[in-house]
């Protein structure tokens, strides 16, 4: 192979390209949002709660570890739609497997989602049903958890929906549009 | 500067926030330039993937031996994050490239050779923004890529060859050339 060595001036041109450039003003603070979800650590060396941040696995709700809070306000801010994707059933129990499972989640979430991801919860059992024609409680049939996610129409979000992990673990994912209302 | 690094590495292994924020704020700026540079110029999966490689990087911190320097390891990480969101993202545009770097180039032919070096097919770019822009060696570029030296090399040669290619077809003799050296 030939060199092919870089002449004086493009040596100088080389050095005038900006090896630093200033980050986003809400850079930091996304990452650092994103970090305070990461999941406790089990033995825990301070008080702080930064102490999650040295533990530093990601938890479920990390959908929010892409921690784009931009997106999080007004839809009318925002391109595209937001679209709620619904997780059911495939839960698990299990400390090591939910620990596997909250990071293949968070994986997911930060790679494929990334500045799409709007917000994302995992659900807890505890309900309280009110209304006179409230439908009997059935865990079996209420969702346990949710992306809500920001896609150009409704084709994406389903797009986006079907590479959700959940479906390798059984579960089933359903897309809901949101009414975004003016 | 590597002690300080490690000494707000531990803080923030400790438990401190602001410790953190200060090691972000010493290597963001030049982690952000290259994400730039790898992403082929889109400032928004840049954004992602610097924010990507802290979220791993504090994961991975606690293991960290400090048998380099942060900055390199720090690079390493952040190189596979861009190789991860180039996989998701259309190639990028020369608006893009406009779009990111005007407000930080110095001179005209520093954004002409941002606008070539974004044209390059992957593999031809990262080695030559790592070889000549980050200034790291053929075998530390190996290293960073999992290929080897020869590779390196060979991939800077035809690099540095479309670049000026690239150049020579759009901009005047003042910009990066073809006269000897």
């Amino acid at each position: 192979m030939p060199d092919e060595p870089l002449t004086p001036r493009e040596r100088d041109t080389f050095a005038a390209l900006p090896r630093e450039v200033s980050v986003p003003p809400d850079l930091e603070d996304r990452v650092v949002k994103a970090l305070q979800y990461a999941r406790p650590s089990p033995a825990p060396r301070t008080g702080s709660r930064w102490w999650r941040l040295a533990a530093a696995v990601v938890l479920i709700s990390v959908g929010f570890a892409a921690g784009r809070a931009d997106f999080a306000g007004s839809p009318a801010d925002q391109p595209g739609r937001r679209y709620l994707l619904l997780l059911y059933g495939s839960t698990t129990s299990a400390p090591d497997e939910e620990e596997a499972r909250v990071a293949e989640y968070g994986a997911w979430a930060r790679t494929t989602l990334g500045r799409r991801l709007v917000a994302a919860e995992k659900l807890t059992n505890t309900r309280l049903v009110l209304g006179p024609d409230a439908p009997v409680p059935d865990p079996g049939r209420e969702p346990n958890g949710f992306f809500l996610v920001r896609a150009a129409d409704r084709a994406e979000a389903e797009r986006l929906a079907a590479t959700c992990p959940h479906l390798r673990h059984g579960g089933t994912v359903v897309v809901r549009d949101i009414d975004e209302v003016p | 500067m590597a002690d300080d690094d490690r000494r707000f590495v531990e803080a923030f292994l400790a438990g401190d926030e602001d410790a953190f924020r200060q090691v972000f704020r010493r290597h963001s700026p030049r982690l952000y330039a290259l994400a730039l540079r790898l992403t082929g110029g889109r400032a928004a999966d840049a954004e992602d993937v610097v924010q990507e490689c802290w979220v791993r990087a504090a994961r991975r911190l606690a293991g960290f031996e400090w048998r380099s320097q942060l900055s390199t390891w720090l690079t390493a990480i952040l190189i596979n994050c861009a190789r991860e969101q180039r996989r998701r993202s259309p190639p990028p545009t020369d608006a893009d490239v406009a779009t990111a770097w005007a407000p930080a180039h110095p001179r005209a032919q520093a954004i002409d050779l941002d606008r070539a070096i974004a044209a390059l097919p992957d593999g031809y770019r990262e080695v030559l923004v790592l070889h000549d822009v980050e200034g790291y060696t053929h075998a530390e570029i190996a290293t960073q890529l999992g290929v080897s030296a020869g590779t390196s090399k060979s991939q800077l040669f035809h690099a540095r060859r479309a670049v000026r290619a690239r150049l020579s077809s759009v901009s005047a003799p003042t910009e990066v050339g073809h006269d000897a050296g």
